[in-house]
């Protein structure tokens, strides 16, 4: 019974950064992965912001980020400076208009489902085996 | 969300202070939500569905603070403030918004932010049913130290 407690204590859970302006909009999506659990969530109102973070804390396992936002760094730009500095970090972005954008990554269109966005980030954080869609519960 | 959890909106600009106190609070049992600005604080607190019970804010990391807390203490949002941060010593001073100690200076003590909280959610109790327990990490592992720091 102790080499189970032994595995998960060095597991170090995911960390994952949403960064959204819309503070109703980041409450959905962050209080939605924390109610599932197993992962560090991290907060932040603009990419501005989001890099700060990143320069002082170090890298993320997954960045979500929104692409409009004020400041000086939109999402998309975000998005290839942590390509670039990070690439062990595995990133999303979400918009409504991203056409011409330098981001040629992953993109996930607004409007958007919240389970659906906990489901994608989930896989990217590789914990899809605790996600358990609402209305199977 | 839990709704019979507190409900902590903490305002706070410094995106590295914010995470590591949010996840304490959190860590102690509450519903914390957190934005950086006014601007985001007054959306917040206007959404009902969200029912704040105790906003904390940094004066000195967050523009227009003071106004906020101004507005907060003027409107029928029933929600305690607590002001943090080394210049709402001299908010204190000249205006008496901090007149029952909801100010704590800098550095943060996340126990003393904690206990505040207690003391402002016991206080508000009585009143209409509002939680009044939360959890002490410190209770729990006797450690002492900081959960958001863990990592």
């Amino acid at each position: 019974m102790q080499e189970p407690r032994a595995e998960s204590k060095t597991r170090r859970r995911p960390k994952v950064l949403v960064v959204e302006d819309e503070p109703l909009i980041r409450f959905a999506v962050v209080d939605t992965l924390r109610d599932i659990g197993g992962m560090e969530v991290v907060e932040a109102v603009t990419a501005d912001e989001a890099w700060a973070y990143l320069q002082q804390q170090g890298p993320v396992d997954v960045l979500f980020t929104d692409n409009r936002m004020p400041g000086k760094l939109s999402g998309a730009r975000l998005a290839v400076m942590v390509r670039e500095q990070y690439p062990e970090t595995k990133v999303m972005v979400t918009s409504a208009h991203l056409r011409g954008s330098e981001w040629g990554g992953p993109v996930l269109m607004k409007p958007y489902n919240v389970d659906a966005v906990a489901n994608r980030i989930l896989e990217m954080a590789d914990l899809t085996q605790m996600w358990v869609p609402r209305d199977e519960l | 969300m839990s709704y019979d959890r507190p409900n902590i909106l903490v305002v706070q600009g410094d995106i590295v202070v914010r995470h590591a106190l949010t996840e304490y609070l959190r860590g102690c049992g509450m519903n914390v939500h957190e934005v950086a600005s006014a601007a985001e604080a007054r959306t917040t607190l206007e959404a009902a569905s969200l029912d704040i019970d105790v906003v904390l804010c940094d004066m000195q990391t967050v523009e227009g603070g003071f106004d906020l807390a101004s507005w907060i203490r003027s409107s029928e949002l029933g929600v305690d403030t607590i002001l943090c941060g080394s210049t709402a010593k001299a908010v204190e001073e000249t205006t008496g918004l901090c007149e029952e100690g909801g100010e704590i200076v800098d550095p943060y003590n996340h126990q003393m932010i904690l206990d505040r909280i207690r003391s402002s959610l016991a206080n508000r109790a009585p009143e209409a049913g509002h939680p009044s327990s939360v959890k002490n990490p410190q209770e729990e592992t006797s450690r002492g130290t900081n959960p958001a720091a863990e990592d």
